[in-house]
């Protein structure tokens, strides 16, 4: 092909030559002429070479260069669009990714495909699986032994003390041979061998060994002490294995025979009743599931009969025994609306990070085609072939799609490694390596949709009347209006930018009224949360104990006064009692009450005023429910207009107990939500010692010294009680509100991007249309147009878009604050305000996002406008 | 009024000359710029560029074929022949262009 094109050139200009010889010019004269005269031999060939498709690879870098200059003159088009396309391939891998790991992959250990487990049927018969006692798990293992290896494990919360630091830690209790079932390796150390070993051992999780160890590997036979008894560091976990609970980690494991030791009060090993233990089993080699489940039945059939009190449901049936692979055991166990509702909730959030993602790409690239529809209308009339203009409209697309795809996808690389090694966050047992099929889908949606975006405006212009593009003549009547597509991507990412605006400073000023208000008492209580340890004994001596405590706390130089409650209140978490209320009517009414039981003098320890009536004193404690103490609001809703002080209410249907005060309601319960905040009940508490309590100590000054001679005194305790740390009021309840914090920044974030990319549309939007009508504006300014008049034509449809925008943004943003409120004090001002900033804020840069462009309108001389065409 | 230098070949008109060339005899690209100017005598000059683009485009619309052959020098050239869609092609063409000659010298005619 190409050397029959140069022949012909070479025979055209041999005549060409011999013809001008003929005419009477020198050989070389002649030789010059002919090759003017054609114009160029390369240029030629270079002509014929292109229309035949033969330079598609050599072009294929020139149309790279060409790109990526062309992209260098719109940086933040490029980095908008590879940040968009990165961010999203992560975010959107790792949300399938979690979902995979959390419900359609096996555990995280080996051949945890075909791990069993081993399910008792509950009292009433219903729930087949349920779970089983320790004693009828070794009655299972041993009938079991020829056919399946069997384990078990009851989750529990115990007071680990590592380095004179006392923490709860939930871990678990298993049988002997558990690891062996779970075929997984120490990181450090051995796994207890099988015989009962005799000195109290205990398998610390890795993310525990790393965080109270520093991963030193001499922790290894080192003591810690468990519920203050002493325990041999025997190995470590390895970081993905956190026991065999999907919802829940283990931090710790400790061979069950060891319970009586730590767990006194509660009979794991002997009472059939305990049905603590999970059961799960391995099959040996050759064994069938059938026969496992056959030597089940039988051991339960002897069960029924040996034990019929343990053994015996409700409807007077023996319990059955069901074996079936764990993961179809869970997902068996999941309900069908919760597993639709998580899959329908993250393929939702997923989905519409897409369609964010999409939008915003295709909004771009839309702009952006618009914008050179010109530019590609005058290549076209120079010559250039349709085919070869959409080939260099997929070099651009390809620059921006394959730093951005490979952005995300070594995001999401590094963010798999990152959770599924390093688990940087305490998550249990679930398979997070990285999902390449998710990975694969997402990429490629966006690719696609980045593709199809980028080349269906270069299409439509490049099949486009060229004269009336390069004439920009469309701008005129037909192109004026900005296309559907265009249209709505634009409405829905000003939607998107308020609703973020408005979220993330919703909850900015939620949270600053929340630090401001009534922070400066909450900054005078400290608070101890307090656990007790069998050592403690029982609930009698553990009322002494705290008594005790209370005195020698009151001693401290500085403290004014200590007082107790088993809960804070604070929005988001609730306790609740059934109360029976006799209203103004007389009629008796049986509802729900928001309760927390408080010692006494609470009141007067935490700042909260009483209006009516009296605080609890010590004889108001340890009598059941005598007396209560109502705050106001709770007061006006179950008496409306009556005096609340000497009525009655019934706990529980026995105690009857007298509204001894009325207090003011505590913090953060504003009157925005007062229809759904129903008030607090106060009962007197009466301490059990399985519960949790929370000293509340009052210390108007020094409140870091106290707290530490505090934290000391509790210290000296640690045989009996755990307590965790002493902090002031004010910081649990910032505590409390961190989550929103985090969505506070998070939020932020995408706001500022979407307001980013709504402010680049709109801005694009502008600047389209004012150069579509340059000829209109030049035209008009002849004729005596305003300055001002100008600008309101090229920004009206930038504005309506904007307003609809925002219209909708703002309806979605109430639905938004719904949300937030349940968490956080959002009340009318803090809503009006956070509506307002968020509209106000939008508006704001709009405007200046569309008046930049529209002033270019301004400097269209008309006679030049008119020219240019 | 005879003029000094002679005319372009106007764009759009240069297919149909070519054709009308072809419809002779089959020639090779630079017998048939040369023919032009010969046949207009000398009236017209073919941008010898742009012939070959001309050559292509009616090629690849069907209207013409090419083989190589023998030129009257010996040398190997290609040669380019009508088709028969380039006749039925060359008449319709051929057609329109009288009549919007006429409709131009009828304005131009006009007093």
């Amino acid at each position: 092909m190409e050397r029959e094109l140069d022949e012909e050139m070479g025979f055209h200009l041999e005549m060409e030559i011999a013809k001008n010889v003929k005419a009477g010019m020198a050989e070389v004269e002649a030789r010059r002429a002919a090759v003017l005269a054609f114009g160029g031999v390369d240029r030629m060939a270079e002509a014929h070479r292109d229309a035949r498709g033969t330079r598609v690879v050599e072009d294929i870098f020139a149309d790279l260069r060409y790109a990526a200059r062309s992209l260098a003159r719109a940086p933040g088009f490029v980095a908008v669009s590879i940040f968009t396309l990165a961010i999203s391939i992560a975010i959107g891998t790792a949300l399938f990714t979690a979902v995979n790991g959390l419900i359609y992959r096996p555990l995280p250990i080996p051949d945890g495909d075909r791990l069993i487990s081993i399910y008792t049927s509950d009292y009433n018969g219903r729930e087949r699986r349920g779970s089983s006692s320790y004693a009828d798990l070794v009655d299972f293992a041993r009938e079991a032994e020829p056919v399946a290896d069997l384990a078990g494990q009851a989750r529990v919360m115990f007071a680990l003390t590592i380095n004179d630091n006392v923490k709860l830690v939930t871990g678990s209790l298993v049988s002997s041979g558990y690891f062996r079932v779970m075929r997984v390796r120490p990181e450090a150390g051995r796994f207890p061998s099988v015989e009962k070993p005799d000195v109290p051992s205990i398998v610390l999780s890795y993310t525990l060994w790393r965080t109270a160890f520093g991963s030193d590997s001499s922790a290894i036979g080192r003591s810690v002490r468990v519920n203050g008894q002493p325990f041999t560091i025997l190995a470590v976990a390895p970081p993905v294995f956190r026991g065999t609970s999907r919802e829940n980690a283990d931090e710790f494991w400790i061979d069950a025979t060891f319970a009586p030791l730590v767990s006194p009060r509660d009979d794991f090993l002997e009472r059939r009743g305990n049905r603590a233990f999970h059961l799960f089993g391995r099959l040996r080699n050759g064994a069938s599931l059938d026969a496992l489940k056959s030597r089940l039945d039988v051991v339960a059939s002897r069960l029924y009969q040996a034990e019929p009190d343990a053994w015996r449901d409700t409807t007077g049936s023996g319990r059955v025994v069901t074996a079936m692979l764990e993961h179809d055991g869970y997902m068996a166990s999941i309900q069908l609306p919760d597993l639709l509702a998580i899959i329908g909730g993250v393929v939702a959030l997923g989905f519409g990070l897409l369609a964010i993602a999409c939008a915003n790409l295709a909004s771009m690239q839309l702009a952006r085609g618009a914008a050179r529809r010109r530019e590609i209308a005058t290549r076209l009339a120079l010559g250039a072939s349709r085919g070869r203009l959409i080939r260099q409209l997929l070099a651009e697309c390809a620059l921006v799609t394959v730093p951005g795809t490979i952005a995300g996808v070594v995001l999401a690389v590094m963010t798999s490694t990152l959770v599924s090694h390093y688990r940087p966050i305490p998550l249990p047992s679930i398979d997070l390596s990285l999902d390449w099929r998710a990975l694969a889908f997402i990429a490629g949606a966006l690719m696609l949709a980045l593709l199809v975006f980028g080349l269906l405006p270069a299409l439509q212009t490049v099949n486009a009347d060229v004269l009336t593009d390069l004439k920009g003549e469309h701008g005129g009547s037909r192109g004026a209006r900005i296309g559907g597509m265009r249209g709505g991507l634009i409405v829905v990412q000003v939607a998107l930018s308020v609703v973020f605006t408005a979220a993330s400073g919703l909850v900015a000023l939620a949270l600053m009224r929340n630090a401001s208000e009534g922070r400066d008492e909450a900054r005078k209580v400290l608070i101890a949360r307090l656990n007790f340890l069998p050592a403690g004994g029982d609930s009698a001596r553990v009322r002494t104990l705290v008594d005790e405590l209370i005195a020698r706390i009151n001693a401290i130089p500085g403290v004014v006064s200590t007082s107790a409650a088993e809960f804070i209140p604070v929005r988001g978490t609730r306790r609740t009692v059934m109360a029976e209320v006799r209203d103004a009517a007389r009629q008796t009414k049986k509802r729900e009450l928001d309760v927390t039981a408080v010692a006494p003098r609470y009141f007067r320890v935490v700042g909260i005023p009483l209006l009516r009536g009296r605080d609890f004193e010590p004889r108001d404690v340890g009598v059941g429910y005598r007396t209560v103490i109502v705050t106001k609001a709770m007061a006006d809703a179950l008496w409306p207009g009556e005096d609340a002080m000497g009525k009655r209410i019934v706990i529980n249907d026995k105690s009857s107990a007298e509204v001894v005060g009325v207090a003011t309601d505590p913090l953060g319960q504003g009157p925005a939500t007062e229809h759904s905040y129903p008030g607090l009940l106060y009962l007197p508490m009466n301490l059990r010692a399985e519960a949790e309590v929370i000293l509340h100590v009052r210390a108007p000054s020094r409140q870091a010294a106290i707290a530490g001679q505090l934290a000391q005194m509790l210290h000296r305790e640690s045989t009996r009680i755990v307590a965790p740390d002493v902090i002031t009021l004010d910081e649990y309840y910032n505590r409390v509100v961190l989550p929103q914090r985090i969505m506070a920044r998070a939020s932020g974030v995408l706001a500022a991007l979407q307001l980013l990319l709504a402010v680049a549309g709109l801005s694009g939007l502008v600047a389209y249309v004012t150069t579509l009508r340059r000829r209109e504006i030049g035209i008009r300014t002849a004729l005596g147009a305003s300055g001002r008049s100008v600008i309101v034509l090229v920004m009206r449809q930038g504005v309506r878009l904007t307003l609809i925008g925002g219209a909708i943004g703002l309806l979605l943003s109430l639905a938004v604050s719904q949300v937030i409120a349940a968490t956080m004090p959002v009340t009318v001002p803090v809503m009006v305000g956070g509506l307002v900033l968020a509209a106000g804020i939008f508006a704001f840069v709009a405007m200046i996002a569309m008046l930049l462009p529209a002033c270019r309108a301004l400097d269209v001389a008309p006679a030049v406008a008119l020219r240019v065409d | 009024m005879p003029r000094e230098t002679p005319a372009d070949v106007l764009q759009g008109t240069l297919d149909l000359l070519v054709l009308k060339t072809l419809a002779l005899e089959p020639m090779h690209g630079w017998g048939i710029a040369q023919r032009i100017q010969q046949l207009s005598r000398e009236a017209l000059t073919v941008g010898q560029g742009s012939v070959y683009p001309a050559l292509l485009r009616l090629q690849n619309r069907g209207l013409i074929d090419n083989e190589w052959g023998v030129s009257e020098n010996n040398r190997r050239a290609r040669y380019y022949r009508i088709t028969a869609l380039g006749r039925k092609e060359l008449k319709a063409e051929t057609d329109d262009w009288r009549r919007y000659a006429q409709a131009v010298e009828l304005i131009l005619g006009a007093v």
